[in-house]
């Protein structure tokens, strides 16, 4: 975690914000590092081969590409067959995300997965297509009502 | 939107290519030049489809916790109490959903005494009843490309 250097630390900085949409948008941060734009492309490539880097192009907005329905589901999932339940969600491409989290007395659920679809009706038969597939009979269907805030996060090196 | 549109977009998302001149490569295999290439990338932030054109850091990587919070806000205290917890840089998501625990959002920091910190905050709040701390045991996927 601290083997990274001066260069990458800062390369990381500058590829967390947007990058400069002109043809060459290395040119920048090169000349700021003393170093050539080639310097700077071979560095992202190991940064993403050493996993600091989980995914590099365009991030879009959902709801703008024609997935307007959005809902968390959460599960309730006994410990044993979490692990057999992740491995099927992991297949399912409308849902973008999924965790196992802490429960508390008041919320008892312990499986999370987002998805999405383009209608409330799609996002529907995913989880009823999880539920019978899975045979789970505990969850509750969280539709995004609001959308306060949802920025990239911006993880300071 | 399109069909070309999407392509670009397609494109944009899941081949970006790791080189000096990513766009001049795109636009080549998209059949329109580097120019066409931009204007239409400036457009998209623009409007923001496309949010921004970079890397996505990996958290655990970099020594960063997340924590998924939910809160059950008084209704006529959610705007108010969502716009604080904007405020702060290290909140990244934010949502009101429908349920008894009615807004719903993220916080990451280095250190968990951070995280408590800010939740000391949000618990202080007026119009807040209660306040679930959810932190992830295991994370089995996490795929921010969207199939469109």
């Amino acid at each position: 975690m601290n083997k990274l250097t001066e260069l990458q630390k800062n390369i990381l900085n500058f590829l967390q914000q947007d990058i400069p949409a002109k043809e060459h948008p290395y040119s920048e941060i090169a000349l700021e590092n003393n170093v050539d734009e080639k310097t700077i492309v071979s560095q992202i490539k190991l940064l993403k081969n050493i996993g600091y880097i989980r995914r590099f192009g365009a991030i879009l907005a959902h709801h703008k590409v024609g997935l307007k329905a959005n809902c968390m589901c959460v599960w309730i999932v006994p410990e044993n067959k979490v692990k057999k339940i992740a491995d099927r969600v992991k297949k399912i491409a409308q849902i973008s995300h999924c965790y196992s989290r802490k429960t508390t007395k008041k919320w008892p659920y312990n499986f999370y997965t987002m998805i999405h679809g383009q209608t409330k009706k799609q996002c529907f038969e995913v989880i009823e297509f999880l539920a019978k597939t899975a045979k789970l009979n505990d969850y509750r269907v969280l539709f995004t009502e609001k959308q306060f805030k949802k920025t990239s996060p911006k993880y300071r090196v | 939107m399109s069909q070309k549109e999407k392509e670009i977009l397609k494109v944009l998302q899941s081949d970006f290519p790791i080189i000096e001149n990513p766009y001049q490569v795109l636009a080549k295999r998209l059949g329109i030049s580097p120019k066409q290439l931009l204007l239409k990338i400036e457009k998209f932030k623009q409007n923001k489809t496309i949010r921004r054109i970079g890397a996505v850091a990996s958290a655990a990587h970099l020594g960063y916790k997340s924590m998924l919070i939910a809160a059950r806000v008084k209704p006529e205290s959610v705007e108010k109490t969502a716009a604080f917890i904007n405020s702060f840089e290290n909140v990244t998501h934010n949502y009101l959903r429908k349920a008894e625990y009615n807004l719903w959002f993220t916080y990451s920091a280095k250190t968990s005494k951070q995280i408590n910190s800010f939740i000391a905050k949000i618990k202080k709040l007026k119009g807040v009843e209660e306040v679930l701390v959810l932190p992830a045991t295991q994370t089995f996927k996490i795929k921010a490309e969207f199939k469109f």
